[in-house]
């Protein structure tokens, strides 16, 4: 029974934040974008660190790939390269 | 221009010791699995060709201590696609130590990129700079504990970049920009923190953390992050076929190069896992990343994400190897949704055909067709056909190519 609480409350929360907020719009116009790997689906393979132009990649512990997002300038060309869809 | 013969070099050199490495392994009775291809390229320029090839030895010393190795090495003579390097080259060599409630690895990683060729690299950050990468070193460690619920972990990472930098100068005698290149600088960043974990209940995890990430190449700290997080998992199975799982997670991150409304990150997922019968399975997850500034001012939505897959197995092949794969990734916010499909099936004894498409969008699709024969169950001869159509206008990559791929 506890479980289903906890269960309706993360479903509450997806539906909140997902409908509720409302895009970032940045001093310089742009939309607000960040790039994250998806944990789960990252296979470490490297293509990603392989085409970052700023160094932004890095492997973690688990041979997954991270960003740095202070590094990253959100060129979108991981994106493109990652077999899995992870970024 | 750039130093080509002195990357190369330390390229070769790397090849010789992923030599050595294999014999020895091959001598300690190591577990080895290789792989290479070699593919005709043509489109969108000259012919060339692609070597691929993967090293992967595993070599259990004790029965709480292994030592891993991986080599993986990409060689043509000209850029392909978004890759700026014709030849990389990564290595990987772990020891890793597992006992009942510890387990501690150590890993060496460095990448080679054999490539005379300037990237972009920080330029945003200087424009009348570029760095050639050339080589990048990655040490780490990684302590885990676990008593009970709990679990602590503690892990330290160490990158070394070196590259070689090119300033452009404006030359006053002939009004254009000249290249003048600079000694070799390299740039350390470091990565560490620890993490706590505690099973509340059979279904509910609760988890906290923090990890600093430095970048000590600037003598100023705008590359650095500090972050605290907290978040809870919950996994449920009420019945045998269905898996339920969500998570909530809050980052706090300090950095004074992140946007501010950042600062505080929240990641909610749902994910719903069905398998209908023996054949049949698939999942599909919801994830909202959102964020706000430190005074909580508003909540901003960075992304909302559908992903799904369907997975059905053909039951004719008594291998279990023949399957039908679909799947998406819709994200309005990101306008890069994905598409991808994938089959796989036994034509004859041994001889099985594969088919897949991807297509992600505003950026490229990209279709393959495979048939692997199978002489044993440890080695795989394959002809392969990939067409790789990017959408800014370049023409198709075609790749033609024989391969193998032999556990040893
Ligand atoms: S978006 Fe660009 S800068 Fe950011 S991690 Fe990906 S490739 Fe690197
Ligand atoms: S390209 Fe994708 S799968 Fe490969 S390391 Fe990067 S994120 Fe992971």
């Amino acid at each position: 029974m506890k479980a289903s609480y906890i269960l309706i409350i993360i479903t509450l929360l997806v539906l909140l934040l997902g409908f509720a907020c409302k895009r970032a719009n940045l001093t310089t116009g742009a939309t607000l974008i960040i790039y994250e790997v998806d944990q789960n689906n990252c296979n470490g393979c490297g293509e990603c660190i392989r085409v970052c132009p700023n160094d932004a990649i890095y492997w973690n512990n688990q041979g997954k790939a991270v960003i740095n997002q202070a590094k990253c300038t959100q060129c979108g060309k991981c994106v493109a390269v990652c077999p899995n869809s992870a970024i | 221009m750039y130093p080509v013969r002195e990357m190369c070099g330390s390229m070769s050199k790397q090849c010789y010791l992923i030599f050595i490495f294999v014999l020895l392994a091959l001598a300690l009775n190591a577990e080895v699995q290789i792989q290479s291809g070699l593919f005709s390229v043509n489109g969108n320029g000259d012919n060339t060709y692609l070597n691929q090839t993967r090293i992967d030895a595993n070599y259990q010393l004790l029965p709480q201590l292994s030592l891993l190795y991986s080599a993986k090495l990409d060689a043509a003579d000209r850029k392909l696609g978004n890759f700026p390097q014709n030849k990389w080259l990564s290595n990987y060599m772990g020891v890793d130590y597992r006992s009942k409630h510890l387990q501690v690895s150590a890993a060496y990683r460095n990448l080679a990129f054999g490539t005379a060729q300037s990237l972009p690299l920080y330029q945003e950050w200087r424009g009348d700079l570029e760095l050639a990468r050339k080589m990048q070193h990655q040490t780490q460690i990684e302590a885990k504990s676990s008593f009970g619920g709990m679990e602590l972990s503690a892990f330290g990472i160490h990158k070394h970049l070196d590259t070689t930098p090119t300033e452009y100068v404006f030359n006053f005698d002939t009004f254009e920009m000249e290249a003048v290149q600079m000694p070799d600088r390299a740039f350390d960043d470091a990565y560490y923190g620890v993490q706590a974990a505690y099973r509340v209940t059979p279904f509910l995890d609760l988890r906290a953390g923090t990890d600093i990430q430095q970048a000590n190449f600037t003598k100023n700290e705008i590359y650095d992050i500090n972050t605290v997080a907290f978040g809870a998992q919950l996994q449920l199975e009420p019945k045998a076929t269905t898996r339920i799982s969500g998570s909530f997670d809050w980052e706090n991150r300090a950095g004074e190069n992140l946007e501010p409304v950042t600062r505080n990150m929240f990641y909610t997922s749902l994910r719903l896992q069905q398998s209908l019968g023996m054949n049949i399975n698939g999942f599909i997850s919801l994830l909202n990343t959102s964020c706000t500034d430190d005074e909580m001012s508003d909540l901003y939505l960075i992304s909302n994400q559908i992903r799904s897959q369907v997975q059905y197995h053909f039951s004719y092949d008594p291998n279990q190897a023949s399957y039908l794969n679909a799947g998406l990734k819709l994200s309005p916010e990101f306008r890069t949704n994905t598409y991808f499909g994938e089959g796989q099936f036994l034509l004859m004894n041994h001889l099985y055909a594969m088919l897949n498409f991807k297509r992600i969008e505003r950026s490229l699709s990209n279709y393959q067709a495979k048939v692997s024969f199978f002489p044993s169950p440890f080695t795989e001869c394959f002809l392969q056909y990939t067409i790789s159509s990017p959408d800014n206008g370049d023409k198709s990559l075609n790749y033609l190519g024989v391969g193998t791929s032999i556990r040893l």
